[in-house]
Order: structure tokens, then C-alpha cells, then sequence
């Protein structure tokens, strides 16, 4: 009893989510208004309920435990309002009143379908105690990472690591993770942002340098003769050639190191030499295949001492061997101890071998996430230095191929040329000019550390500091010196003490007794943290500071530069991530290369699979990316001419790049003409249709809820917890296994319990029924195409054929009888809410309603959209 | 109500009150080791069991061990088995790992994340009175880390997991540079008087947020007071490196094994050292069985595919999950070993450990969560007594039947016995009285000695 009653309210709490409409709702909320909304009711909405509701559901009978015959309605309460528009959609889709009771006109049922949207806007701005309020926003932890290195001002674009998943994550699978409402902060957070916050603390003010210079350089042409002359059997041993590098100043020799095997013959799994020696240019090395565990061909640089803080600084004369089809080699430093290798560095190298270029690789080893305690045991610090490309495409093995491992020829891999290497480690890296005044003549230490905060603290909290916070802070320095800390020290702790400051740490927005636009301050950080999902430049900070930024014409300008600067990345990749829920593609188990097709090579797979997925991720990202910087229509989301992929991408789908390579060829995204099974924007990219699928062949299901969910925007209850996917069905139910997969399918939206919504999300999966889990079009084993039926309906019942006209049926504008949102409505309630950073209720509707109509009047563009939402009131006011 | 009933429940509430000395108890049971803290440890297994197999047939003293519990043949004193435990109200579904320590029926959750708040678990129940007794009120972890645990605070939200092995062994042993401590403690100073001045700005809701922050400050500052006061008695012997891969990666293969057996070791460390006396283990989510990739299938598709059917129509399936059961039953043993063969005063360090492990989940193919599959170790030190299998509601042991009968929950009476009980009898015996915690009626006198 209790398990059906469960599912019943889950199943109306469903059905009323999926209630929205787009009737426009007057909001202003001045008192005569009020008597207004309180006259429409007493003279329209109550004599109409009274005529048309009461005898079922008032004083004597309560069906479904629902009546109308109270006074003026206050929706602020939640549950009032869900029966209040559960009433507004049945009775707008028909449904009320039931069939045999007289029909209310049209006339007649407007206006009080009016009221009700009006009352459940009045509502939910009442209750988010604003129209553009949200709670107290907290950074992400992306967001305050990006933040952290930016005030402080370090950049280490070469390395690796992803400080932000230091951070325990907010899990928002369903809302945006800047969503105020769903985040959560608890002593784990705080606990870990502290840390790291002195982490980066220490990087950006080192104290006093704690080992001498180290400096090493080394000619690897001379290296690589030498090793030549002395090499001249085949080899197999790990450390093939070993030599000393002496140091640049005073100190201990290095030692290099030649790991790998080369000229020898096939040793059962690589048949071919790999690492080339070149006395001429330097020593060549192909991608090493291995994930985890010692490298396989590399050179490993062993310095005699540890340095564990600072910068690393590496420059290598360093080129590329690209054969046609391939990608650059990526030069990879890692910090290697026993079997474990930590990459602390990456760099893709693009320059010619014949004409090598010097690059330069900075890392912070202090953050780098190494076995420290284990490395000062052993003394010395050794550093591995390899390619770390994947494959384009690995060698597969067609199903009709006999030929054994060893007799295939491997594929043909790009080398990446070392010609020198200099090592040094520097104590202070490059920093923010803000973060310490240099020390003037004759000044105190504490002079010195005020002028310091009352520079650096606007930078951290976004804002002109108050005197009273400077005092603070340098109160927290005095404290520190009168322990005894050093000048730096004691400063440090006030910066960090900053970055973790609650003025850092959320977007403050102080209340005020009446709604008020935001200030100019608050506006910047609004807008920084939306494009660049960082604190604002000093560009920015400048248009905040003079208030012109306040201005609609300013404010426009500001969002154009920071859209037209790479650095707007970041909202696209924040925004397709999660609203496609791209990362989970990252973790499934499923491979798109099957063991059993390869051949001689299964240690790229790994590698390869790990990096075609990060590309899988990337892709909606770059797409939106393009049609956001050109202004494209928003329909062109689901219906485009052109693909953004890389070279891998291109091999994945069977897209001939050669026609359109564009140098430097390889791992970049670039616009390439669509095929003709790649033209519905992110409905055809592998990302989408892969995260749809859950990694599971049979997933009609799955995706249709995906599609309804986050193509359609159409909220659907939770499945009661004891429903089992199809496969797990076909595997229990032999008679199922009869069936075509679209029998079995429509099997199951019949059964009454599961009608109500299956019937409604099932028909929308098949329209990917060409694809296969990870988005490539089904062939049988012999390579052929399989013959796919991919008609279906929408929830609305308009049908469709196949993948193209479903996605002209998502962009065209809903027939009058058809409640279902299309595709543009669904977008931008998404794209609103991202840019909002709170989810969107009743009360913005009508916002979303003038920000299309502003869109409009400019050219209807995805920027104009996006713009528009930025110009509109919620974003500017509190 | 029976006048029965109400004595009942009279007893029960005096003997809570006794319970909630536990000095005394302890001092009057004499030769226990003078200072031996009280612990408890809750070790979550996603995705329920094989269920043909896993309890045993009969019943009392002399049960025999079913497969996958004779990988604790050696602790067969130890620990007690048992069947019948359910929660009463709360259904099966996605959520079980959430109410596994919470016994709260209300609970509702999307995918696995919450939609409305939660009730107290019982480790954080335990924590909020004895946690501030040692360095950490709680040590609550996981695989999949954060929003995905088992463990929720007195506002029913979810505690966060830490899933940072490196970060973990580092507060653990100190490896923080003790000159930092004071300067901390003055930067979180600093902040806190910030944060208490910003509320003065911010309206109602924003409060509320900015409470989460001002509390997380707090439980800061008390564990750098806790930090600084603890004196380094820590016991290098006690580390044992080869248990110990701190970069094990949960979500890669073969790592997940480590993985499991690092936390699990870590969580013997802190409590040996006394760093905390209640630790809570969600190990991943029961959708994400990351960790036992290596077992060359996937435990929730095998789950899934073995549709609570019949065991002689998915073979391959059951001996699959029996796999699975057997693997954590052996980290299990492994963990209850290490305790048992710690020497604690007289006694070994299992006397003074309840550990309690199980599933949220009985038959995973439909979610169920009738007849759940529950093991309670050690703590004879606050007086439970093992080596039983102990039956609860009339459950019998499922029989292989063609109306399929074994996925009905046996009919409840009004005096069942609910996982709640389960859990307060752990918290009371731990001298946290808990009467009324979840679904309870009683405490389990049934296990004490």
C-alpha cells in the first residue's frame, strides 16, 4: 500500500513539473496591483471555479482529495500551487473539466488561465525573495581554483593536473553544479580549499631558497653518438645507455638515462625498433604506449638532490616527425619513482625535425602529486621524459584477417625529436604584480605588508576593500609576527586567509530592504564567472570601478570582448558538459575498439580509448563554442552543415580529413563539412549519443529519456527503484526475446503503470536507432549498414522518420494544440538557468519570454540569445 | 496498546539509561584494558548479494557457514548472522545506501542524489555524542566520495565522503607540518569573524548558507585544536607499508582492490591511534561498481541479469555475484583479523570494535530490501555475544520455489524487528541512548551477552 501510494505522488509530482506555458504574466508588484489580482479573482477565477469545479471538487466532495472553494489562493505555498497549475494544465490540455460536464468557452477560460500563471509568478518571486535572487552562491570548485591561481597570478598551462578535483565535487546531475540551491559546503570542502589555497600560497611566495642553483643542460646529439658508438647489438634492457651530466654551476653530476629497445627485433608483441638514435639531430622517440608502470622508451634525467619546491623549468629543442594521418607527439615530463610515474608536465611539439624549436615547460612541484616522502628517501629526483601521443586510429585487425601478431606491419606513428634538454628549478615563478609590493627604502615590514593587502585583497574579493578588512588582515599578519614568524610568513597568512575568506569563497550580493539592481562590483563578477568562470581582469575591473559597466551599451561591449576571448571556453564547457552530462562517457565500461581486433599493440589501446573519449567530451563543447563566437541560430545546436572534430574524430567517423587537413594537423577541432549522418549538430556526435546510451547496446529507453529530458527540457518522475533495464529483460523473458527490439519496446510502454510517461519518452529513443552505443552508425560483421527503422513520435504524437526530420520536428514552432516545448524553449530554459546559476521557476517565464522577443529583434543568433539573458533584469538585479 | 507493551518499553527505557554510562559498565566488568575507547565501524556493500547463498539454513549456535561467509570461518565466535532484518516502511529502490543508517522512510532521492533532506544516521548519531572525544568526531569515506555515503548529519544532509587516500594518511599521522597548526588556527579565526560580520548583510536564505560555511569553519577550528593537543603517540610499527597503496585509484583495475583494502586499513589505523572511534564506509555506489572491475564482469548488470530468478535459471549470474560476496567477505575477514590480532590491554582490539557490515539491498535484480544481508562483529567489550545466527520475523531461509515466493517480504507484525533496532543497539551499547531512532521499537537484548 504504502509503495503504491509512493508512486502515485512521485507520479503527479512528475506531471506537474512538466507543466509550463508560455502565457506572458504582468509582474510588477506595487499594492494596487495587488488589489487588482485579488479583484480578478473574487470577480472572474472564483464565479468560474464555482460553475464549473465545485460539485467535485468543494465543500461535499473532495476528489482527488483537491478543492477550490477556499479564498484568494497564496501559492507561496508549494502545495497549493501544485494543485493551483496541476488545475491551470488539465485544464488547458482539455482534461478538465471531464468528459460529460459542460465545456468551459474559450473566452471564459483564458483569463483565468492568466490568473493562475500571474498568481504562481507573484509566488515564486516571492519565495526566492527577488526576481533575480539566488541563495548565496558559492565558487564551484572549478571556479575557485581558477580563481585562486588567478589572483595570485601563476599560470602553468603545460601542466597536467586538475587541481579542482582536489575538491570533494558537488554532485548535480540533473541541475548545473553553480546551481546556489544544490550546493553544499561542509567541513570536507573547506577543509581541502584550505589546503590547497596554501599549497598555492607557498608556490607563488616562496621562502627563502632552501637548496642552491640546480641547472643541467645536456646535448642529446652528442648523447645520442655516444650512445650510438657504444650500442651496437640489439638491445632489450630497460636502461640501455647511461651518462653523466654535469652540472651548469657548482654541484653534483646528473645522470641520463636511454630507456627503451631499439634496432632489435620483434620481442612477441612490437615487432618493430621504436626509439631511433640520430647523432645528427638527437634521439627520436615514438609514443610510449604505456598507462601505468615504467615507461617503455624514454629518457630519464636523475638529479642527485631533491628539489620539492619551486618551479621546474625545462627548455627542450624539441621537433616533430608527423607522417600523414597522425597527430603531433606530445613531449611529457613526469616525475618517475619505482613503478609509478607522475606526469607533471605535457606539451604538444608541432615544429619540424629538420628546423627544431625551443620550448619551454614550467610546473610547480610542489603541487605535483608525487611520492615525496619516498623520493627524499631515495635521495634523488628523477625525471622522465617521453612522447606521450595517442594513435590517431589503432592497426585493427578486419574480420576476415589470418594473419598472426609480428607479420602485421605497426602503423606508422609520428617521433618526437629531442635535440637538448636544460633542466633548472627557480625558487619564485612568475606572480600577480598585485600579490607583493616590492620593498621601498626605509619602510617597516608592516608598511610593507599593508600596501601589499590594500592591493591584493580587491583582487580576491572582487571589490574595492574596505579599511576595516585591510586591518583584519593585517591584524592576522600582526598576530603572526608577534609569534615570531617571519615577514613572508606572517604576510602569507594573511593571503591565505583571504582566498579562503567567505568574501572569496561565495558571490556576495548583501540584501537590501527592496529589490535593487546589482552594483557595478557585483554585476562584473556576475558576468566574469559566467564567461570565463574566473575573477574579472583588470579591464573589467576598471569598467566596475567607474560604473560604466551599469550601462546597457557597456555591459554589451564587456560580454562581446570576453566571448570573443578563448578564455569563454569556459562557460561553453561547463554549460555542454553538464547539461549534455558529457562526463559520464569518461567511465563507461564499454570499449570502442574490441580486444579482439587488434594486433600487436594492446598497450596503445588504453591510452587511445582514455583520449578518443576526452575528445568524445570535448566536441559538443567546441561546437557550441563555434556557433556561439558566429552568431549562428540556435537551431543550428541540432541541425548543422559542419562538424567540429579533431583528426581521432574524424577516423572515428569515418570522415576523410585529408580533403580538409589544415596544418598543424592532429589534435585540434576544426570546422569540416558534415557527412551526411553527421548533420544534426550535437544529436549526431558521438558525446551525446554515447552518454545517452549508458553503454548499453539495447538503450532505446535510456535515450529517449535522455532526449526528453535534456533535448525536449520535459522533467520526468524517477522510475520506481525495481525496473530493470531492456537487455536484463530480454535475457529473463524468453518470450521477449521473440520480439523485434521495437515490439519489445512498445511491450513495455503498454503496461499501464509504466504508460503514462513510456509512452511519451519510448517512440523518442528509436530516432537514434541507427547509432550504436558510442555513436557510430550499426554495421553488421561484415561491415555493411544495418537497416535501421528510426521512426517515432514526439511526446506530443507529431511523428517522425528518422534522425533528420526529428530534428526539423524539434526546430519547428509548436502547432497550437501541442503544449510540447520545442527544442529553442527547452535551451534556453537550460541555458538561462546555467546563466541565472539557479534554477528557473514560474516567476520566469515571462523574462524568458522578452529575452526571446530581444533575441529576435537582433538577429536571433545564440549570441544574441545569450546576450539578451545577460541584459535581462534577473541577471542585473539582485 | 498492550499493558505488555507499555512495560516493555519501560524496561527498555531504563535500561537505556544505564546504557548511557558506559565508564561504569565498563569499569565494573573489571580487567578490561583501563582506557580501551568504544568503537564502532560501518562497512557498506553496494548492490545487496546472491541471495540463494548467502544465509545460512539453520539456525542458533551450531549454523553452518554458507559459502561466502567461510572466509570468517576463523572469526566464527566473533560475529553473528543474520536474517530477517528489513527496514519496515522504507521500500527498495535506488536509495538504499541512504537509508541503510537511517531507517528514514520519507526519504526521497533522484539518481542517487537526494531531493529531500534525510534523518540522522546512526554513525553520525554515535559521533555527535562521543565525537568530540577524539581528533575526528567521524571518519566517514567512500570511493565515489562526496554526495555518495551512507552517513547524514542532523539537518539530514548528506556528509560528504573522502575518497583522498594520500590527504587521509597524511592529517592521519601528522604529516602536516605542526608549526602550521597556530597559523591556521588564526586564518580560520579570521574568516570566522568575516563570515559572522557578513550575515549582518545577507537576508534570510543567503543565512542559511552561509551557516553551512560558518559551521565548517567551526568543525575547522576544533580539528586544529584537536590536532595541536594531540601528542605524536603514533606508533610507526603500526604502519604496515605493504597494506598500504595510497594511490590506488578506485576507478581503475586492478587498483579498486587496493583501493578497498588502503581504506580499510586506514580506517584500523585511525582508530587504533584513537583518531576517531566511529568510521563509516560506503565503498562506491551500487551503480558504479567500479572496484570490482576486476572481477571481469560488472556487479550491477549481473545483479540486474539475474532477475531475482530462480538459481537454476541464471547460473552463470548467482556464481557470479556468490563471487563478488566472497571477495568482500574476504576484505571483511582480512579487516576483523587485523583488529583481533592487535593487542589492546588484555584483550585484542576487535573486543572494543562493533563492527557492522552489510548491504542496503537483498536481491539486487528489483532493488529489494526485505531480508537484508547484515553481519554485527566484535564489540564484546560493551557486551554483545557472537557465534549465532540470529532469526528475526519468522524469516525462513529462501527455498527455490515456482511462485517464485522468495521475493515477497515475510508479513511484518506489529512487533517487528527492524534494521533500526539493529542500529540503536549498536548506539546504546556504545552508551549514546537512541530510543525512537528511525523505525526502532526496542533495543536487540537478543545479541547481548
Amino acid at each position: 500500500m504504502t509503495r503504491e501510494s509512493r508512486q502515485i505522488s512521485r507520479t503527479s509530482v512528475g506531471a506537474f513539473v512538466v507543466a509550463w506555458s508560455c502565457v506572458v504574466a504582468p509582474l510588477q508588484a506595487g499594492p494596487a496591483d495587488n488589489d487588482a489580482h485579488a479583484r480578478t479573482f473574487s470577480l472572474v477565477v472564483r464565479p468560474f471555479f464555482q460553475k464549473h469545479c465545485i460539485a467535485c471538487h468543494g465543500a461535499e466532495k473532495q476528489e482527488g482529495e483537491v478543492r477550490f472553494d477556499g479564498p484568494l489562493p497564496d501559492l507561496v505555498e508549494p502545495k497549493l500551487a501544485e494543485q493551483w497549475l496541476a488545475a491551470k494544465r488539465l485544464m488547458a490540455q482539455g482534461e478538465m473539466p471531464p468528459k460529460g460536464r459542460p465545456r468551459p468557452t474559450a473566452d471564459e477560460l483564458t483569463p483565468v488561465l492568466a490568473w493562475i500563471d500571474d498568481a504562481a509568478a507573484r509566488a515564486a518571486t516571492i519565495t526566492r525573495g527577488g526576481i533575480g535572487r539566488r541563495a548565496l552562491r558559492r565558487l564551484t570548485p572549478r571556479e575557485y581554483v581558477n580563481t585562486s591561481l588567478d589572483v595570485l597570478g601563476l599560470s602553468f598551462p603545460h601542466f597536467p593536473v586538475d587541481l579542482s578535483r582536489r575538491l570533494p565535487q558537488d554532485s548535480a546531475e540533473d541541475n548545473f553544479s553553480n546551481d546556489s540551491n544544490q550546493q553544499s559546503t561542509q567541513p570536507l570542502l573547506l577543509r581541502r580549499s584550505l589546503d590547497l589555497a596554501e599549497q598555492l600560497v607557498d608556490v607563488a611566495l616562496p621562502e627563502e631558497p632552501h637548496l642552491g642553483p640546480i641547472r643541467y643542460e645536456v646535448d642529446v646529439r652528442e648523447f645520442a653518438a655516444k650512445a650510438a658508438a657504444k650500442l651496437t647489438k640489439p638491445q632489450y634492457n630497460l636502461v640501455a645507455y647511461r651518462d653523466d651530466v654535469p652540472a651548469a654551476g657548482d654541484g653534483k653530476p646528473a645522470s641520463l638515462s636511454l630507456v627503451g629497445r631499439w634496432s632489435g627485433p620483434n620481442n612477441g608483441r612490437r615487432p618493430l625498433a621504436v626509439t631511433r638514435l640520430d647523432a645528427k639531430r638527437g634521439i627520436l622517440l615514438a609514443p610510449n604506449p604505456v598507462v601505468i608502470g615504467n615507461a617503455m622508451e624514454c629518457l630519464t634525467l636523475k638529479l642527485p638532490l631533491v628539489p620539492d619546491r619551486g618551479v621546474l623549468r625545462l627548455r627542450v629543442k624539441a621537433g616533430a616527425i608527423i607522417p600523414a594521418g597522425e597527430t603531433a607527439p606530445v613531449l611529457r615530463v613526469s616525475i618517475a619513482r619505482e613503478f609509478v610515474i607522475v606526469p607533471v608536465g605535457e606539451l604538444v611539439v608541432t615544429a619540424p625535425a629538420d628546423a627544431p624549436a625551443e620550448y619551454v615547460l614550467e610546473t610547480p612541484l610542489a603541487l605535483a602529486d608525487a611520492d615525496w616522502k619516498g623520493i627524499h628517501r631515495d635521495g634523488h629526483l628523477e625525471l622522465q621524459v617521453d612522447n606521450a601521443a595517442a594513435l590517431v586510429e589503432p592497426a585493427l585487425r578486419a574480420p576476415d584477417d589470418k594473419r598472426k601478431e609480428g607479420e602485421i606491419p605497426l602503423p606508422t606513428r609520428n617521433e618526437l625529436l629531442v635535440s637538448s634538454l636544460a633542466v633548472e628549478v627557480v625558487e619564485t615563478p612568475p606572480r600577480s604584480p598585485h600579490l607583493l609590493a616590492s620593498a621601498r627604502e626605509g619602510e617597516s615590514d608592516r608598511d610593507r605588508a599593508r600596501r601589499s593587502l590594500e592591493a591584493f585583497l580587491p583582487q580576491a574579493f572582487r571589490r574595492p576593500a574596505r579599511e576595516t578588512e585591510v586591518a583584519a588582515h593585517l591584524g592576522l599578519y600582526d598576530a603572526e609576527r608577534a609569534r615570531g614568524a617571519s615577514f613572508l610568513s606572517a604576510y602569507k597568512a594573511a593571503v591565505t586567509a583571504a582566498l579562503i575568506s567567505p568574501q572569496t569563497f561565495y558571490l556576495i550580493e548583501p540584501k537590501d530592504a527592496e529589490q535593487r539592481p546589482l552594483t557595478a562590483w557585483e554585476l562584473a563578477s556576475r558576468l566574469s564567472y559566467l564567461a570565463w568562470g574566473t575573477a574579472p581582469d583588470e579591464v573589467l575591473q576598471a569598467r566596475a570601478a567607474d560604473g560604466s559597466l551599469l550601462r546597457e551599451d557597456e555591459l554589451r561591449r564587456q560580454l562581446a570582448r570576453l566571448l570573443d576571448d578563448p578564455r569563454s571556453y569556459a562557460l561553453c564547457r561547463e554549460f555542454a558538459r553538464q547539461w549534455l552530462d558529457l562526463d559520464s562517457i569518461l567511465h563507461l565500461d564499454q570499449a570502442t575498439v574490441l580486444d579482439r581486433q587488434t594486433i600487436n599493440q594492446k598497450e596503445d589501446i588504453p591510452r587511445y580509448e582514455a583520449v578518443l573519449r576526452r575528445d568524445m567530451v570535448e566536441e559538443a563543447p567546441r561546437l557550441f563554442e563555434e556557433l556561439l563566437r558566429k552568431n549562428r541560430p540556435v537551431e543550428s545546436l541540432v541541425g548543422c552543415e559542419i562538424v567540429i572534430i579533431n583528426d581521432r574524430l574524424a577516423r572515428f567517423y569515418g570522415i576523410d580529413v585529408e580533403a580538409v587537413r589544415r596544418e598543424p594537423p592532429g589534435h585540434q577541432f576544426r570546422a569540416v563539412p558534415a557527412p551526411a549522418d553527421r548533420r544534426g549538430g550535437l544529436l549526431t556526435q558521438a558525446g551525446c549519443i554515447a552518454a545517452a546510451s549508458h553503454g548499453r547496446e539495447r538503450s532505446e529507453i535510456l535515450r529517449g529519456v535522455y532526449l526528453i529530458e535534456r533535448i525536449l527540457g520535459i522533467d520526468i518522475p524517477t522510475p520506481p527503484g525495481n525496473v530493470q533495464p531492456l537487455d536484463v529483460q530480454l535475457n529473463m523473458d524468453k518470450n521477449l526475446r521473440k520480439l523485434s527490439p521495437r515490439e519489445h519496446v512498445e511491450a513495455h510502454s503498454s503496461v499501464n503503470t509504466c504508460a503514462v510517461c513510456h509512452q511519451r519518452i519510448d517512440p523518442l529513443g528509436f530516432a537514434w536507432d541507427q547509432y550504436d552505443l558510442f555513436g557510430r552508425l550499426r554495421r553488421d560483421k561484415a561491415g555493411k549498414l544495418v537497416a535501421a527503422n528510426t521512426s517515432g513520435q514526439l511526446p506530443d504524437k507529431t511523428p517522425f522518420t528518422d534522425i533528420d526530420d526529428f530534428r526539423r520536428r524539434l526546430i519547428e514552432p509548436p502547432a497550437e494544440r501541442r503544449p510540447t516545448p520545442r527544442f529553442t524553449d527547452a535551451f534556453s530554459r537550460r541555458l538561462y538557468a546555467y546563466v541565472l546559476g539557479r534554477s528557473l521557476d514560474h516567476g520566469d517565464d515571462a523574462h524568458l519570454q522578452s529575452i526571446h522577443a530581444a533575441a529576435a529583434r537582433a538577429e536571433g543568433g545564440l549570441r544574441d540569445l545569450l546576450t539578451a539573458m545577460v541584459l535581462s533584469k534577473p541577471f542585473r538585479h539582485k | 496498546m498492550s499493558s505488555e507493551f507499555l512495560t516493555r518499553r519501560r524496561f527498555l527505557k531504563a535500561s537505556g539509561v544505564c546504557l548511557a554510562l558506559p565508564w561504569l559498565e565498563r569499569f565494573a566488568s573489571a580487567k578490561d584494558a583501563a582506557d580501551a575507547p568504544n568503537r564502532a565501524v560501518f562497512l557498506f556493500v553496494p548492490n545487496g548479494v546472491n541471495m540463494w547463498e548467502w544465509h545460512p539454513a539453520t539456525t542458533g549456535k551450531d549454523y553452518e557457514l554458507t559459502p561466502p561467509l567461510r572466509n570468517l570461518a576463523g572469526l566464527r565466535d566473533r560475529f553473528t548472522a543474520f536474517s530477517g532484518l528489513q527496514h519496515i516502511k522504507a521500500g527498495g529502490g535506488h536509495q538504499e545506501a541512504a537509508l541503510w543508517l537511517t531507517g528514514n522512510p520519507n526519504y526521497a532521492s533522484k539518481k542517487e542524489i537526494y531531493v529531500t533532506p534525510n534523518t540522522i544516521s546512526i554513525d553520525q548519531h554515535i559521533a555527535g555524542a562521543i565525537g568530540r572525544q577524539t581528533r575526528w568526531p567521524s571518519m566517514v569515506v567512500g570511493a565515489d566520495g562526496g554526495q555518495y555515503t551512507c552517513s547524514f548529519d542532523a539537518e539530514g544532509r548528506p556528509v560528504l565522503a573522502d575518497f583522498d587516500l594520500a590527504s587521509i594518511f597524511a592529517e592521519l599521522v601528522g604529516a602536516d607540518p605542526k608549526g602550521r597548526l597556530p597559523q591556521r588556527g588564526s586564518i580560520l579565526d579570521l574568516v570566522a569573524n568575516q563570515a559572522a560580520g557578513l550575515r549582518r548583510e545577507l537576508g534570510k536564505s543567503d543565512e542559511r548558507k552561509l551557516d553551512e560555511y560558518v559551521e565548517s569553519i567551526r568543525a575547522l577550528e576544533k580539528r586544529v585544536q584537536a590536532d595541536m593537543a594531540w601528542k605524536s603517540t603514533f606508533r610507526r610499527e603500526a604502519i604496515q607499508d605493504d597494506r598500504l597503496n595510497l594511490r590506488a585509484d578506485p576507478h581503475n583495475t586492478p587498483d579498486g582492490v587496493d583501493f578497498v583494502d588502503t581504506m580499510l586499513e586506514l580506517i584500523y589505523l585511525a582508530l587504533r591511534i584513537d583518531c576517531t572511534r566511529v568510521a563509516a564506509f560506503s565503498a562506491y555506489r551500487s551503480s558504479q561498481c567500479c572496484v570490482l572491475k576486476h572481477l571481469g564482469f560488472d556487479v550491477h548488470t549481473e545483479g540486474h541479469n539475474s532477475g531475482d530468478a530462480l538459481p537454476e535459471d541464471k547460473p552463470k549470474h548467482f556464481a557470479n555475484l556468490s563471487k563478488a560476496d566472497a571477495w568482500w567477505t574476504e576484505r571483511l575477514a582480512r579487516f576483523l583479523d587485523r583488529l583481533r590480532t592487535t593487542r589492546e590491554g588484555e584483550h585484542d582490539m576487535l573486543r572494543h570494535t562493533t563492527v557492522l557490515y552489510g548491504s542496503g539491498m537483498s536481491w539486487p535484480a528489483y532493488h529489494r530490501n526485505h531480508n537484508l544481508p547484515i553481519l554485527l562483529a566484535g564489540g564484546e567489550g560493551v557486551g554483545f555475544a557472537h557465534g549465532q545466527h540470529i532469526v528475526f520475523n519468522g524469516q525462513r531461509k529462501d527455498i527455490p520455489n515456482d511462485k517464485q515466493e522468495h521475493r515477497n517480504a515475510t508479513k511484518l507484525g506489529p512487533d517487528a524487528v527492524s534494521m533500526s533496532d539493529l542500529l540503536r543497539t549498536i548506539s546504546e551499547r556504545m552508551g549514546v541512548p537512541a530510543e525512537g531512532f528511525g523505525e526502532s521499537r526496542r533495543v536487540l537484548t537478543e545479541l547481548l551477552a
